[in-house]
């Protein structure tokens, strides 16, 4: 308690001086209204760790989630992400001392658990929560970050490198008629519905999603239901445990378009909270319409956006 | 000595009644109700169309693939699971002489979990079911001899044994969940919610050997749980090995539900709820209790299953259909006669 107390006092004593500093009020994906001294010098990111890279804000962040350790993306940006940044648990189970310890002056945080916003919160922690549900949130997300970091150039730019792929799909499957993709997660009865950014996704690589009706993220649905829907091309999640061999070899399947025609393919392991999101339609786009991006070499794409987003070259190529 | 005798007495049999007809036949009854809903459109008429295409081998059109290669072996999983799980209550309930016992009372679901869960996070090229399976029969191995003492077995300690086993295994499930990165995080949970959606020919083949070894024993020995039943004293004077028949009960009930939940996950209340109701309408003799479960049990699961992939867009997870659609129907019919089927 006294260690707390003693954290709670340093945490004080560091917004206290910065006072003289700008103050913004941001209404985050909870309806909270938060206000904050920026630019944030200490902060603590759960979720939006792979905007680090991209807006080049290493030297602000002092803790990281646990999951961030395993990111393919941060290990390439940053080899030593052990040693130079502590982690504080997941956006789940945060551990509060370890967290206080760090004095941030802000946390960003999936819009997930409440409570767990509330316990930081009653520590005089500021805390923001994110969870991009379409396309345009993650945008507001990313604007969100440069403005804290005092990085909006920078924020724009990044946006504008997403949207200069997102405008090369869009230009060329806009004369060709949409196929019907179906995004499966986790297990092949769980589906992308009408809400979350993978249907999005679908819209602008040109498909339309036969699930979209059902206003849910990741519904559960009956085989029968997909055999009735007959998707032209199912795309599967990147980090299921199952591919596309299982669906293609499964007899209830057989008489799906996707599965006659061998269309059924998984994404790469991609999160979709970040700018990698413009690389995973470019994916989708060149799975669902082949033909309009004949001669496209999607590694050099890949290798090119890797560059000007995150500072590092393309490696996962082979795996494509 | 008067319950004893009355269930000596009742051995004498008047006949099957007209509810016992009834609750025999209601599996078949469930499943063909059960063939013509579904959330891919086909009329009734389309429906027997398809299977006599299907029996004849004369045509393929898509429809006979939804019927034969979904609907159906889904339909037949979700009997064979019923079916395991009740029969394993009622079993378990009279060796126990507790209302409150389910199959899961000895750990079986929590082992489960625990085998899916490491196969999920750390072994991943052990399938998750065999993984499960083999961790649910450990768990009850583990119970039982947690239990024993010099002895034997007594129902008390098994139970309670039951219950450390079964928090014990709860709390590694909760570990591994812990450790775990999200998106194997996601996989685990999904898994213990128990469901049907991706039943198949297969798993109705694996799912049929393992509770038919499970539940022919049982069905054998259904003479010998009117003994049991009777408590210790009273069956030992009778000249039966009551740990061993005890033992054997209990083993085949594990290799029927190991093998259910293996494949659907945990479905809670079926095993715990259709023995009662049986018991309250047909009485306590476990001649035909134990049948009579075994159908009940069939035809409410495929029923409640039909629920769950018919009713919304979604496919619902069957646990939440038993619970809802069972739970105040059990309370009802609690309320209306009381504890009396367990003729105390």
């Amino acid at each position: 308690m006294a260690r707390m107390i003693f954290s709670l006092i340093c945490a004080m004593a560091f917004i206290v001086p910065s006072a003289h500093a700008r103050s913004i009020t941001v209404k985050d994906k909870m309806g909270r209204e938060v206000s904050i001294e920026i630019p944030v010098k200490r902060a603590v990111l759960f979720e939006t760790y792979e905007l680090v890279p991209a807006l080049g804000t290493w030297d602000r962040i002092v803790g990281i989630s646990r999951w961030a350790y395993e990111n393919t993306l941060i290990k390439e940006a940053m080899p030593e992400i052990r040693k130079r940044i502590p982690s504080v648990g997941t956006g789940t189970n945060v551990n509060i001392e370890a967290l206080l310890k760090l004095r941030p002056d802000l946390v960003i945080i999936w819009a997930v658990r409440p409570e767990v916003i509330q316990a930081m919160e009653s520590r005089g922690i500021k805390v923001v929560a994110v969870y991009p549900e379409s396309l345009g949130e993650l945008y507001e997300v990313i604007r969100l970050h440069g403005k804290l970091f005092g990085k909006e150039r920078r924020a724009e730019e990044v946006i504008r490198m997403m949207e200069g792929v997102l405008d090369l799909i869009r230009s060329r499957v806009k004369d060709r008629a949409k196929r019907k993709v179906l995004w499966l997660w986790s297990k092949p009865t769980r589906v992308s519905g009408g809400a979350g950014i993978q249907n999005d996704l679908i819209g602008i690589v040109g498909g339309t999603n036969p699930a979209s009706y059902i206003r849910s993220r990741y519904p559960e649905v009956s085989l029968e239901r997909i055999s009735m829907w007959d998707p032209d091309l199912i795309l599967i999640w990147g980090n299921a445990r199952y591919g596309p061999e299982d669906i293609l070899r499964n007899p209830q399947w057989r008489r799906i378009k996707a599965v006659k025609e061998g269309k059924v393919f998984k994404a790469p392991e991609w999160s979709t909270w970040s700018p990698r999101l413009a690389l995973v339609a470019l994916w989708m786009a060149m799975k669902v319409h082949p033909e309009a991006f004949k001669g496209m070499d999607f590694r050099r794409m890949a290798d090119e956006f890797y560059r000007s987003c995150f500072g590092i070259p393309y490696k996962e190529g082979s795996k494509i | 000595m008067s319950s004893t005798e009355a269930v000596l007495v009742s051995h004498t049999r008047k006949g099957l009644r007209y509810k016992e007809v009834l609750i025999s036949v209601s599996p078949l009854m469930a499943a063909i109700f059960a063939l013509f809903i579904g959330a891919y459109d086909i009329s009734p008429g389309m429906v027997l169309k398809s299977i006599a295409l299907w029996i004849s081998g004369l045509g393929d059109i898509p429809e006979v693939s939804v019927i034969v290669d979904i609907r159906i072996p889904r339909i037949i999983l979700a009997g064979l699971v019923g079916m395991a799980l009740s029969s394993s209550g009622c079993v378990l309930q009279g060796i126990f002489r507790n209302p409150l016992v389910d199959p899961y009372i000895l750990g079986i679901s929590s082992g489960a979990a625990f085998g899916c869960a490491l196969s999920i996070a750390f072994f991943p090229w052990i399938p998750v079911q065999i993984s499960a399976f083999l961790m649910s029969l450990f768990a009850i191995l583990l119970a039982y001899n947690v239990a024993r003492t010099r002895v034997g077995v007594s129902r008390l300690s098994l139970v309670l044994s039951g219950v450390a086993v079964s928090a014990f295994f709860t709390a590694m499930v909760s570990a591994i969940k812990f450790i775990v990165d999200p998106h194997k995080l996601q996989d685990i949970v999904y898994w213990l919610m128990g469901s049907f959606s991706l039943a198949n020919w297969s798993s109705v083949f694996i799912a049929g050997i393992g509770i038919t070894v499970g539940t022919v024993p049982i069905f054998l020995m259904r003479w010998r749980l009117n003994v049991l039943s009777m408590g210790e004293e009273e069956a030992k004077a009778l000249g039966v090995n009551v740990g061993l028949e005890r033992f054997l009960l209990i083993a085949a009930q594990s290799v029927a539900v190991g093998t259910a939940t293996s494949i659907s996950g945990v479905i809670g209340w079926v095993g715990l709820m259709v023995p009662h109701l049986i018991r309250m309408a047909c009485g306590p003799d476990h001649r035909t209790l134990l049948p009579l479960s075994m159908a009940g049990g069939a035809a409410f699961m495929i029923l409640a299953d039909t629920v769950a992939r018919g009713m919304t867009s979604f496919d619902i997870p069957i646990g939440i259909i038993t619970a809802l659609s069972g739970a105040p129907f059990f309370v009802y019919l609690l309320r209306r006669s009381g504890a009396e089927g367990w003729g105390r």
